[in-house]
């Protein structure tokens, strides 16, 4: 079924779509900032560079919101597939940077293959799931959902880049929440999650833990089965939780432990979160202004232009600026989660879950990294930070959901 | 594919998520709160904390003049060659270029640039006081060098080599292990520090006060915009030292291995030259000294760094026997007439014989003959008469076994000796009675420096004990001369009339027949002296001269010590003739740059009181 002018009038998700424009345009800004006279030289320019990333994310957007219904669901395993060749021939030719090897070089473009990788995961979950056989009650197609996140996930895990491979578990989690996974289930999915990290942060928060967990054994009532089940796994991995600390690459250590205490390595691994936070912190209520953050044009923050342009905005534009980008983007991920309910084609609502969690998850990652919330990830701030690949990945992203909001009534 | 068999369960799920997330939103907003406005001063100080950077400029040490107002000690440019790590583009080919020029090791550039610096706006240091051939081939290569910065030191310059070492003592970097105790007077590593001699004493002088860059500079170090507070250069200390002089002790100590000299204007405690055998070459200390040649000059059996002139403690010998003629003058025992007991070369006292240095003896002996021939039976005799308390109790009035209060860094005091210094050196009593007649011939446990030898000859010339110093006085940069200031000289407590029987004594040691020093003299004036001969347990004798000329109105007065060197009056002495020769004949005076004479050096005055 063709759009037409009222569909397009009727349908289309202003707020989500300008949302979305807003927050472009703030990163931009903020971009002007951390590129502009007093920055580095490889930095300079950057600004003019994103102006043609946002131009192309415009374009897939369009080229998404145009393809019908039926094209992605067909390319959704291709799509998926292509990812992982992708991901295996970052690994084998990838260009190295920044102690990863995250880049796969096309011609002057360096992309990273781990962002498009998100759609094809996104894709391929939602046909899976909106299968009508499929039921996540199964163990068995929750295992078969478990094994096509994995999969990526264990390439990306090569990189290496623990913070993309953990939105990817970001991502498959509330799907199949969403597919009808029992509270159970997700509850016996998670509580090793939050044990490990229980278990990294001390005794206390580890002993909090036990307890909560016995809490909701108790609300939830699981066979008996279950319960040794839980139990099991969750005292072994309690346990083996130190184990694995030693596994860890020294920069993924460094970087938890600079998490719990920055102050100890103020210039070496907590460097980093110490000046977002003095740089947000000197924004104050207004911020400082335009250009005239000390922090950003003085480069005592890094990665002002990619990881840390919240932190730039933060420190320019004061509590003001950040609340208002902390409200469009919590205005852009309602919209979409809004959209899934909204929608009467249940591959439509699957991608929309994928989409709204990824941004969900990348936002608050990354702001919680800047204000001192969450561990030094390398995540970007979706549409906000400079990066085309990233970029293109949001606007084809985006440009899905608001197809599959025009096309509601299919 | 259609949806609706959830629809119900996807309302309440989709309510689950909004809600998850909208904590998560909320989390972040309160901690945006508490960082932004609550705790905003806090982060407001911590970022203006992190803009600014203070840079300390190095400010230029004052010279060293002679008392004409020749340099003695004074700056050069020194220059040290870095890398800015930032600005740097092809550093294989940097590193091609700059190792050969510099002579730093090929890779030392590439390692400084590679590792953690690589964003560095700040220079690193690869190559210090760079010839200024190199530089001048890097600024002419600038273009195609870029990153390679150099900056200008001052560093210490010693026009005259090795001259008056001791006296002007030598700078050194502060070291690490410093850093912590000087830290409070504002010093940094690195800085230069005067570490011995007028170097030490008069650090704070010529140090002159830091000036201050403040930077507002980004997180790798470039600086944005600066402010700048001047360093204030070190004012110059004019010293006593006549430059010339000095050269003629120089030259003529040479002729030694091991010994000391200092000459002095009796009138007034200036010190004319100073000079202590074997020296070293302050120059090696200007930049950081290697471990190897630190500790050949710690290690040097001969103690190079050790100014024998305050640190050297030395029996007196015969140079203490006017102590012993006026100790027995002033306590009544003898007068000029009194003669002992003839000297046959050899005394008996108990069952040890105490001998003569002139074997054949000198016969009966008045005290002014006594003195002249330096004869040590007469002496022998003196001291026993004495006794050690006494004899110590006039030392003591000439400034034995004291400090005299020079304004150099170390000094000793020597041993004046008393009963209560045996018992305390050798335990009650355990020492013979004949130590009395040691004592009166200069030996047993009296110690003198040179400085207090020669201080001591200047009381007897004068009859006023002076505070020796070698600062005259500091020119400020802004032109202004304050001088220098000392205790005043100060009348020694012994009757004049006494004093003049020493002195006359003194000339006949020089001028008479049976005199020690006819090798100090200086034609056309009177000069008074004494030689000696100490004898010390590890070696050869040691050769001393005390004297002043003119004996009617002394300018100026000269201790030497030669150790291991034999008889005073075959090594010492002709070492002082040279000195009092230069100082009254004129000759050997070194050339006078233009302009410079700034106080007309004192002549032969008229009589001091």
């Amino acid at each position: 079924m063709a759009l037409t002018g009222r569909h397009i009038r009727e349908l289309f998700d202003w707020p989500l779509a300008l949302s979305a424009v807003g927050l472009v345009a703030v990163g931009w800004i903020g971009l002007l900032s951390a590129t502009g006279e007093t920055a580095a030289s490889r930095v300079q320019g950057l600004a003019t560079v994103q102006l043609v990333w946002v131009a192309l994310a415009f374009t897939a957007a369009a080229l998404a919101v145009w393809l019908p219904l039926r094209f992605w669901y067909g390319i959704s395993y291709v799509a998926y597939g292509v990812g992982v060749v992708l991901l295996v021939l970052t690994l084998v030719h990838g260009a190295r940077g920044m102690g990863a090897q995250r880049w796969l070089a096309l011609g002057p473009v360096h992309l990273q293959p781990s962002e498009f990788g998100k759609i094809g995961l996104i894709l391929a979950l939602s046909r899976f799931l909106s299968h009508q056989r499929v039921s996540m009650t199964r163990l068995s197609h929750l295992l078969v959902a478990l094994l096509i996140t994995l999969v990526p996930v264990a390439l990306i895990r090569e990189q290496p880049d623990l913070g993309t491979a953990m939105v990817y578990g970001a991502i498959f989690l509330p799907m199949v929440y969403w597919g009808g996974l029992k509270n159970l289930h997700l509850f016996a999915i998670i509580a090793p999650v939050v044990n490990a990290v229980c278990a990294f942060a001390g005794w206390i928060p580890w002993t909090a833990f036990c307890l909560a967990f016995v809490g909701l054994l108790f609300l939830l009532r699981p066979s008996l089965t279950w319960t040794v089940l839980l139990v099991v796994i969750n005292l072994t991995v309690g346990i083996i939780t130190p184990a694995i600390w030693d596994r860890l690459q020294p920069f993924q250590q460094r970087r938890i432990e600079t998490f719990f205490s920055p102050e100890k390595d103020p210039l070496g691994a907590g460097y980093q979160i110490i000046q977002s936070q003095v740089a947000i912190g000197s924004g104050g209520t207004w911020g400082k202004g335009f250009q005239q953050g000390s922090q950003t044009q003085l480069a005592f923050l890094p990665e002002t232009h990619t990881d840390f342009i919240f932190a730039v905005l933060g420190e320019e534009f004061g509590f003001v600026g950040a609340l208002v980008i902390l409200s469009l983007l919590f205005v852009l991920v309602w919209r979409i989660i809004r959209m899934a309910l909204v929608g009467n084609n249940a591959f439509a609502s699957f991608v929309c879950i994928g989409v709204a969690s990824m941004i969900a998850f990348h936002s608050v990652v990354n702001i919680g990294m800047t204000v001192g919330l969450m561990p030094v990830t390398g995540l970007p701030l979706p549409l906000v930070s400079y990066g085309g690949s990233a970029l293109l990945t949001d606007g084809l992203a985006l440009g899905l959901v608001l197809g599959f909001g025009l096309r509601r009534h299919e | 594919m259609q949806n609706g068999e959830h629809a119900g369960q996807h309302g309440y799920r989709s309510a689950v998520l909004m809600a998850v997330i909208a904590l998560a939103f909320l989390v972040i907003a309160v901690k945006l709160y508490i960082i932004q406005i609550a705790d905003h001063e806090e982060y407001v100080r911590r970022s203006e904390q992190n803009a600014m950077r203070t840079v300390p400029i190095e400010a230029v040490r004052g010279r060293l003049l002679d008392r004409d107002g020749n340099i003695i000690v004074g700056n050069r440019p020194a220059y040290t060659v870095g890398v800015i790590p930032a600005e740097v583009q092809d550093v294989e080919y940097l590193d091609s270029v700059i190792a050969p020029v510099t002579g730093v090791p090929r890779q030392t550039l590439i390692a400084k640039v590679r590792g953690r610096h690589r964003r560095l706006h700040r220079p690193i240091e690869l190559s210090r006081d760079t010839p200024f051939r190199t530089i001048a081939y890097l600024e002419e290569h600038r273009h195609q060098l870029p990153g390679i910065v150099y900056f200008v030191e001052s560093r210490r310059r010693y026009p005259y080599g090795r001259l008056g070492a001791h006296l002007l003592g030598y700078v050194r970097e502060v070291r690490e292990s410093q850093l912590n105790a000087l830290k409070p007077e504002g010093y940094s590593l690195g800085d230069l520090m005067g570490q011995s001699g007028v170097e030490a004493t008069y650090e704070e002088v010529v140090r002159g006060v830091k000036g201050e860059e403040y930077q507002e500079i980004t997180a790798s170090g470039r600086v944005v915009q600066s402010q700048r507070r001047e360093p204030v250069r070190g004012s110059d200390v004019r010293l006593t030292i006549d430059l010339g002089l000095q050269q003629v002790a120089e030259a003529a100590m040479d002729t030694i291995k091991r010994g000391a000299l200092v000459a002095m204007d009796p009138r007034n405690g200036e010190i004319l030259a100073m000079v202590s055998r074997p020296t070293f070459d302050p120059d090696v200390f200007s930049f950081v000294v290697p471990p190897e040649v630190w500790r050949q000059l710690n290690d040097d059996e001969e103690r190079p760094l050790f100014n024998r002139v305050t640190m050297g403690t030395y029996p007196p010998g015969s140079t203490a026997k006017m102590i012993s003629a006026i100790s027995a003058l002033e306590n009544g025992i003898l007068d000029t007439t009194t003669r002992l007991r003839p000297c046959t070369g050899t005394l008996w006292y108990g069952n040890r014989p105490y001998r003569c240095w002139a074997g054949r003896g000198h016969g009966s002996l008045n005290l002014i003959h006594a003195i002249e021939a330096s004869c040590n039976i007469f002496f022998y005799q003196v001291g026993e008469r004495v006794g050690i308390d006494r004899w110590g109790a006039t030392a003591r009035k000439f400034g034995l076994g004291q400090p005299t209060g020079v304004d150099l860094p170390t000094e000793e005091s020597g041993i004046a000796p008393s009963n209560e210094a045996y018992h305390r050196k050798f335990g009650r009593y355990r020492w013979g009675r004949g130590e009395a007649l040691n004592v009166g011939i200069g030996q047993g446990i009296t110690l003198v420096t040179p400085l207090q030898m020669v201080r001591y000859v200047a009381a007897l010339g004068t009859g006023y004990l002076v505070t020796p110093h070698v600062a005259l006085s500091f020119l400020d940069p802004d032109g202004t001369e304050r001088l220098a200031e000392f205790p005043k000289p100060v009348p020694v407590a012994v009757d004049s009339s006494l004093l003049a029987i020493v002195r006359g004594a003194m000339i006949l040691v020089t001028e008479g027949s049976r005199g020690t020093a006819h090798r100090s003299r200086v034609p056309g004036f009177k000069v008074a002296g004494k030689t000696g001969t100490a004898e010390n347990p590890h070696g050869e004798d040691h050769s001393w001269y005390v004297g002043y000329v003119p004996a009617q109105n002394p300018v100026i007065a000269i201790a030497v010590i030669c150790e291991n060197a034999g008889h005073g009056s075959d090594i010492a002495a002709p070492i002082a003739g040279a000195v009092f020769r230069a100082r009254l004949l004129r000759q050997e005076r070194p050339e006078q740059p233009e302009g410079v004479q700034m106080v007309q050096s004192s002549d032969p005055a008229p009589p001091h009181p």
